[in-house]
């Protein structure tokens, strides 16, 4: 039995579709990441999933149990730690902690140990005492994790925990991640740093314009672009004019530009690269930088949507 | 549980924010003392209320009008009341609610000097939004009734033992000799209790004194309580904005513990703002708040309470910050001038002061000058019943449209 399914969940605001009949499945105990760039429809589907918001249509299934309009259920096992920090800046990280705790039910002495757990897990024990307005950005981020391990939660969702941090703080939470992970605790997290999704996901559903374009683990997603390579070069001015020439060479499966960017995805990018930079000169586009990767989620989404996933 | 969670949270939050405290007790505090001090002589003895004119309906016709007459029109009282003649109590009304009147004298048609047994009750209509010539008014002529009653309870005990004397002397009284000694021993206290209409009148005045420092004191209370509501409910949007309703709501908190909670919060920063102001304006700035110390609890808890309500009635309105603040801006400036907190009432045009009752500043203000006055509990029952009910009826309108999510 799946730990938690989607069955064609939608959801209009008024006109506008956010997010478009979706369904997945996430098993227990793995990480399973939500992948594409602002907009996608990652967000609302979290909202949905921890009853924020009521679904148009479709239904949510926790361990087999239809939980779609009864969101006190999912509610127990549940620990959501939101896309902003989510902490009040007058009280200190224990208060801040305990408060939570207390709205997840926990009291007495359960709870002091609980906090003082989750402030030990977030490396800030020594900052206890201190309100949250003093922290860094990174820090408040690992309270903001902090809050939702309280009680102990079976399936943890993240929503874009590393959004504008340090890279020590970035790399806290993405080890926490694996370490509660090995705990058995299951995982949701929602991200547009591909790099991030790779390194933690066993499965990925990736996410644009509110639809689920492509499910699967890494290497089946990377399957789905063959053996073409990425290629970014970064120009200094716009290349619209030379992107059908480009389009035009052999093996080139897509071109955009966006943010001075043009990536082409490419099968034998080493050999393709020279007749991609005449074109672009040629068109009087300065190139200021080259860079090839081999195929990766970002590959995959370029080539499901013709979109960088930054754009 | 968590609804008492959410509301101790919510408190501590508005005391670590020296701006919100600065707003709710130190701006109030300021004005206090400014215009109590600077608005003293508007209040002071010798010319604190203009001369007013009073309605009077001498509905007996007897002695009873006159002797009333001669009190309203004497020395101590012609700089402050002026008597209008009015025929019937219909009359005395009309003059009231048109404004041409503070308020009306009705003397009853009984009991006459035929029925001494009965005590005389004087009636004294006025209009609702002016707390303070009424109640003038309504002193010296409760003071003059009770007077009044006695003198005949005191001729009565004084024929009936003339009488019995009478009989153990087995000496004759006709009907005649009994009315004129009774007629000689009321006229002769009538005339001793009219001579002390100077203290009579200077009592009830004084019953009803109310300093700059009191009416200000009060008036500002009342109107910065409504500012301390709006903490309440700028904290539902705030939290709102930062995100942390939404991780609310991914609790087991339900919607109901949040609304119990931030309501019972709102209600507490209220009473709690109200019981600083007292406490300091009473303890410090010496000012007195009358008693007992319950009546003025229970306007406070009735002023929070009102002000809780329309706290989240405004939330029900406002989706942004910047919105809720012009709400609240308008909102309660326009009541604490309606209300009576910058100026008193009695000033405003007639017209409004129907309009001023719709206003909780009004009847914040209303409890908390009846208490000054002397009036005790009884005086401020019904602003708090009025407080009561406007609260609840924002509060339920507030309850079912304001948007947590």
């Amino acid at each position: 039995m799946d730990f938690l399914e989607l069955w064609d969940l939608r959801k209009e605001f008024g006109n506008t579709v956010a997010v478009d009949g979706i369904s997945f499945s996430v098993q227990q105990g793995e990480v399973f990441g939500l992948l594409g760039p602002n907009g996608a429809g990652k967000s609302t589907t979290i909202s949905m999933l921890c009853g924020l918001l009521t679904p148009t249509a479709g239904k949510i299934y926790l361990k087999g149990k239809e939980v779609t309009r009864t969101s006190q259920e999912i509610k127990k096992v549940l620990g959501l730690v939101p896309q902003d920090v989510a902490l009040y800046p007058s009280l200190t990280a224990r208060e801040n902690l305990t408060f939570w705790g207390k709205m997840y039910g926990l009291s007495g002495s359960l709870l002091a140990e609980r906090v003082d757990e989750a402030l030990e897990y977030c490396g800030l024990s020594d900052r206890a005492k201190d309100r949250i307005e003093t922290y860094s950005g990174g820090m408040k981020r690992r309270i903001n994790i902090g809050a939702a391990l309280l009680h102990k939660p079976e399936l943890l969702i993240m929503d874009e925990p590393t959004v504008g941090i340090d890279p020590q703080s970035r790399t806290h939470i993405l080890d926490t991640v694996l370490r509660l992970n090995a705990e058995g605790v299951t995982v949701i997290y929602t991200s547009h740093y591909m790099e991030e999704v790779e390194h933690l996901c066993s499965r990925v559903a990736i996410m644009d314009r509110g639809k689920v374009l492509a499910l699967g683990t890494k290497d089946e997603l990377a399957k789905m672009v063959g053996d073409a390579d990425k290629i970014e070069i970064v120009v200094g001015e716009s290349a619209i004019p030379a992107l059908k020439e480009i389009e035009a060479i052999p093996e080139v499966q897509s071109v955009s530009d966006g943010s001075g960017v043009v990536t082409v995805l490419v099968k034998q990018g080493h050999e393709r690269l020279p007749q991609i930079l005449e074109v672009l000169l040629r068109a009087g586009v300065k190139v200021r930088s080259v860079n090839i990767t081999e195929p990766n989620l970002e590959s995959v989404f370029l080539s499901l949507t013709g979109r960088a996933l930054r754009d | 549980m968590r609804a008492l969670e959410i509301a101790f949270k919510d408190i501590k939050t508005v005391v670590r924010d020296y701006k919100a405290l600065t707003l709710i007790i130190a701006m109030p505090l300021i004005l206090i003392v400014i215009l109590g001090a600077a608005l003293a002589p508007m209040f002071s003895k010798e010319d604190r209320i203009a001369t007013f004119k009073v309605a009077f309906v001498d509905l007996n016709g007897g002695d009873i009008g006159t002797y009333v007459r001669q009190v309203f029109t004497s020395e101590e009282l012609k700089d402050l009341i002026t008597l209008v003649d009015a025929a019937t109590e219909e009359d005395g009304r009309d003059l009231v609610l048109k404004g041409e009147a503070a308020c009306a004298v009705i003397i009853p048609e009984a009991p006459s000097s035929t029925s001494p047994q009965d005590s005389l009750e004087i009636k004294v209509l006025g209009d609702a939004a002016d707390s303070i010539r009424p109640e003038i008014v309504r002193g010296i002529a409760n003071v003059f009734a009770s007077q009044y009653s006695a003198v005949y309870a005191a001729t009565g005990n004084v024929v009936e033992a003339v009488m019995r004397a009478a009989a153990q002397a087995q000496v004759a009284l006709s009907s005649e000799d009994l009315s004129g000694l009774a007629s000689k021993v009321a006229d002769s206290v009538t005339e001793k209790t009219l001579k002390s209409r100077t203290v009579l009148a200077q009592s009830a005045m004084e019953t009803t004194w109310i300093s700059s420092a009191q009416y200000y004191t009060a008036g500002m209370s009342t109107m910065f309580v409504l500012f301390g509501g709006m903490l309440g409910v700028k904290s539902i949007i705030e939290e709102r904005k930062m995100h942390t309703m939404a991780r609310l709501f991914a609790t087991k908190a339900t919607k109901a513990d949040i609304l119990l909670g931030k309501t019972l919060a709102t209600f507490l920063i209220c009473l709690l703002q109200l019981l600083v102001l007292i406490g300091f304006t009473w303890g410090v700035l010496r000012v007195d708040w009358g008693g007992p110390v319950v009546a003025v609890l229970g306007v406070a808890a009735a002023m929070a309470f009102a002000s809780t309500g329309f706290a989240m009635f405004i939330g029900s309105l406002a989706k942004t910050e910047r919105v809720a603040d012009g709400l609240v801006n308008a909102s309660v400036q326009l009541m604490a001038l309606l209300g009576g907190c910058a100026m008193p009432i009695y000033a405003f045009p007639a017209a409004l002061h129907f309009v001023s009752q719709l206003t909780i500043t009004r009847w914040g203000l209303q409890g908390f000058l009846s208490i000054m006055e002397g009036r005790g509990l009884a005086g401020a029952l019904q602003p708090m019943l009025v407080m009561g009910l406007m609260g609840a009826v924002y509060l339920g309108f507030g309850l079912k449209r304001i948007r947590l999510e």
